[in-house]
């Protein structure tokens, strides 16, 4: 191939008038020839163009050959700069001088029939590659930026209202081993409602420096307030005085004639952020589906194998109105306030103002009505389940580390005792 | 007392049109409407405004090859196929010729398929020139324009270039019989042979079904910045790179295969489409011709479209502004692409995002049987509409010529 090529210049070069230079380019091309084989690509044709980019003997369709040869992108600097030149000489010149000319190309190469104006030339082009192909760091914040922007946007078209309404979370706790934990993930979770949120924090036996401390790291804006009562030990108790904390900071919330809406939050729960989505649906008072895991040996379901957890929240019938209630004790399936739990539930600020707060007791009864009429069925009519209940505490009397200080190391384990200390 | 009737009425009437306006007012902040060079016109319906004749011709040009190959109906190419099932129902179709103002000449070229699923373009030139043979002999419509105001759907790489390969491709040039005739094609480049003025651009066939089918909730956040899944380089075809893409492709590889903004691979995730949808920016780089069913995809996953493809014409240029759509970028300019797009200023990219939302742009895109109001076909009819009426110069005078029967290679003068 490349013998007959070299034949077919041959033949070209002593057909050209200007006589003496053949032996001499002969030579040239011969060691050009060589050094192609060596370097693997179209060596002779680069050269010819560098010693004569200016000559009028080569016609401007040769200059386009040149940008159409073979490259790795290890040399493509080179590639840019001759396609460049190539292109701004193709512009001005129109058909080759000489067709003697024509014979030195190969078949390969550009087609030059069509009229030459700026458009891309087919054949072989260079890859280009930048010096340093890595990623500008201040490009990526921008990047991100624009990302954060375009999400912004998103949530604000497909948000359920136009003017979203800030959020009031109610949440008891007291000060235990495991109210650090449950707190900071509350805490977490609140940080990313896209709404304006409000934290009330009602605990039980007053105002302590732990939760005190716990709040003010979580970056939520947050209202603590003490309660007299101490909590209890027992579980049935307990939700008794919580309701009673609730009660009280409701009170305190209804006073401040505001726009809003409550969540009942529980310290232990785990929310899904599509509730507080739906809570900006309510306009009076609003239930959604609540759940919690079971042990699968639960005797509730003894004939299943695998348990349904139990559930709390509306069944709606095809028009999606609400025709009647799942309730968590499974084995009583009716409208039976004192068997809800607060947290299925979302109020609207103002409708809450307007209603008698001395009627409310622990038991729901004030807030939900007799049969529950009037109670909106939120998110989806209660098909996903919005909040499971976790209640995962330890026995009463687990004593706690409010904080560790390890000043000698991880202790051995026959060190457990002693180095570790307490504060 | 008869005023007092009217005023109220008048108060109805306010009341009522005050509604209507409020919900157009929401429904047109999360969409824009669009409006090309040529107007409002993508909602236009072109029932009423043009007749179609279409030629019966026999079924080895037409639903012979579908049977031989279903794959016709799958495939990028197969516009042709449903532009004429398309029209065979259309209330545009009309059976008396005489008053139709553009013909249509029903020939699938595109459905001689290799194994591998590639459409073989070597005796689609062949097939053309039977075709027109036989509607230029039995019918006398054809010589009265000499083609004019007849229309061919040629949906391959290089339009009625009929050949893969670009420079084999402008070598042929368009076939010479088709030199008066309106060319509805995918490819469009300008200046460049394959491409004739008057021709209508349409997007490749994408099947509706499927993209229907990995439609994710519209709320879900935006995360990855580019995407891009397909070839870089055509190992096959251009083992030593440079040709494939003009560059293009590998350029993008090569520059931005560690940029971790930039999602590109050579993968087939099953995940594609909804991919798509979470990205802000998808690339849509030529490969071996300037188009790519990727526009489509891009358009109508509402992921802003970034077409690197030098002088590329769009589909429906003139009834959709793809400028203020999509993002262009010169081939040249493709080592700085991540300077370029993420220089954009936010507001350009929201209402980039905007346009996209707009159902009518995505409905423009698609070829979905049936067919709905304001999909690919009625933008054809519409650009066949807005071409009427004819200039009088079609209409040839007795004994007239235009056409060179016998141009072109050879090999094209044999019969089919």
């Amino acid at each position: 191939m490349k013998v007959a090529v070299f034949l077919q210049q041959m033949q070209s070069y002593r057909e050209r008038e200007i006589k003496g230079i053949s032996p001499f380019w002969l030579l040239i091309h011969l060691l050009c020839c060589i050094v192609s084989t060596v370097l693997g690509f179209r060596f002779s044709r680069l050269l010819f163009f560098l010693f004569f980019s200016t000559s009028p003997l080569l016609s401007p369709h040769h200059l386009s050959t040149i940008t159409t040869t073979t490259t790795t992108t290890t040399i493509t600097t080179i590639t840019t700069t001759f396609s460049a030149l190539a292109s701004t000489n193709s512009t001005t010149s129109s058909l080759p001088h000489s067709t003697a000319l024509n014979t030195t190309t190969t078949p390969t190469i550009t087609a030059f029939s069509q009229p030459v104006t700026t458009h891309p030339v087919v054949g072989r082009h260079g890859i280009r590659v930048r010096p340093w192909p890595h990623p500008d760091p201040v490009e990526v914040m921008r990047a991100h930026q624009i990302i954060r922007q375009v999400q912004l946007e998103q949530r604000k078209m497909f948000s359920p209202t136009k003017n979203p309404r800030p959020i009031v979370i109610v949440t008891p706790t007291y000060s235990r081993a495991t109210q650090a934990l449950h707190l900071t993930a509350l805490a977490q979770t609140l940080r990313l409602v896209p709404y304006r949120v409000t934290w009330v924090v009602i605990e039980a036996g007053g105002v302590t420096d732990g939760t005190a401390s716990i709040l003010a790291r979580s970056r939520v804006p947050f209202m603590h307030i003490g309660f007299d009562e101490s909590m209890p030990d027992s579980l049935e108790a307990r939700r008794f005085v919580e309701a009673k904390m609730r009660v009280h900071a409701l009170r305190l919330i209804s006073g401040q004639k505001r726009e809003g809406i409550v969540v009942f939050a529980d310290e232990s729960n785990i929310h899904d952020l599509k509730l507080f989505d739906e809570a900006q649906k309510v306009k009076s008072i609003g239930a959604i589906r609540l759940s919690f895991l079971t042990d699968p040996r639960n005797p509730y379901q003894e004939n299943n194998l695998q348990a349904i957890p139990p559930v709390q929240g509306p069944v709606c019938n095809s028009e999606g109105q609400v025709s009647g209630w799942h309730t968590l004790d499974a084995s009583n399936d009716g409208f039976n306030p004192q068997t809800m739990d607060w947290t299925g539930f979302v109020l609207d600020l103002k409708w809450l103002s307007e209603k008698d707060l001395d009627k409310i007791d622990e038991n729901l009864n004030g807030l939900l009505g007799d049969n529950g009429s009037g109670i909106e069925p939120l998110g989806n009519c209660g098909e996903k389940v919005l909040v499971w209940w976790i209640r995962a505490e330890t026995q009463p009397n687990t004593k706690f580390p409010s904080g560790w200080a390890i000043e000698n190391g991880i202790p051995s384990k026959s060190e457990t005792n002693s180095t570790a200390k307490r504060r | 007392m008869d005023k007092a009737i009217w005023v109220l009425l008048l108060f109805f009437c306010y009341f009522l049109i005050g509604n209507l306006s409020a919900q157009d007012i929401e429904h047109s902040e999360r969409a824009e409407r669009i409006s090309g060079s040529a107007g409002d016109v993508l909602e236009d319906n072109p029932v009423g405004r043009l007749k179609v004749y279409v030629y019966n011709l026999p079924s080895k040009y037409n639903t012979k090859r579908v049977k031989k190959d279903p794959r016709c109906l799958t495939h990028m190419f197969a516009a042709e196929v449903f532009m004429h099932r398309f029209l065979l129902k259309s209330p545009v179709r009309t059976r008396n010729p005489e008053e139709a103002d553009w013909f249509f000449v029903p020939v699938y070229t595109t459905c001689d398929l290799t194994p591998n699923g590639l459409p073989l373009p070597f005796k689609s030139p062949r097939m053309m020139r039977s075709a027109i043979k036989l509607v230029a002999s039995k019918w006398h419509y054809w010589n009265r324009t000499e083609g004019a105001d007849h229309f061919f759907v040629t949906p391959h790489d290089f339009g009625a270039c009929f050949h893969y390969q670009e420079e084999k491709a402008i070598d042929r040039g368009i076939l010479p019989l088709l030199q008066r005739a309106t060319l509805v094609q995918t490819f469009g480049q300008r200046n460049h042979v394959c491409l004739k003025e008057g021709s209508i651009t349409i997007p490749p066939f994408a099947p509706p079904q499927k993209i229907w089918a990995h439609i994710i909730p519209p709320d879900t956040p935006r995360s990855i910045f580019v995407y891009f899944r397909g070839l870089f380089y055509d190992v096959g075809n251009d083992p030593e790179g440079g040709y494939y893409a003009r560059g293009a492709r590998a350029s993008v590889w090569e520059n931005f295969k560690d940029n971790p903004l930039f999602d590109i691979s050579t993968e087939h995730p099953a995940t594609y489409y909804e991919d798509m949808q979470r990205s802000v920016f998808c690339l849509c780089p030529l490969g071996w011709a300037p188009w790519s069913p990727r526009l489509v995809e891009a358009v109508v996953f509402g992921c802003i479209p970034v077409i690197i493809a030098d002088d590329i014409v769009l589909p429906f240029a003139d009834a959709i502004p793809w400028e203020e759509i999509g993002v262009f970028v010169a081939e040249e300019d493709v080592p700085r692409l991540d300077t370029i797009l993420t220089s954009i200023p936010t507001e350009v990219i929201l209402r980039k995002q905007r346009l996209l939302a707009n159902p009518t742009m995505k409905q423009a895109m698609l070829f979905p049987q049936p067919a709905n109001p304001g999909d690919a076909f009625h933008q054809i009819l519409n650009g066949l509409a807005r071409k009427l009426p004819h200039d009088r110069s079609v209409y040839l005078k007795a004994g007239q010529k235009a056409l060179n029967w016998t141009a072109g290679p050879v090999g094209d003068l044999k019969p089919w």
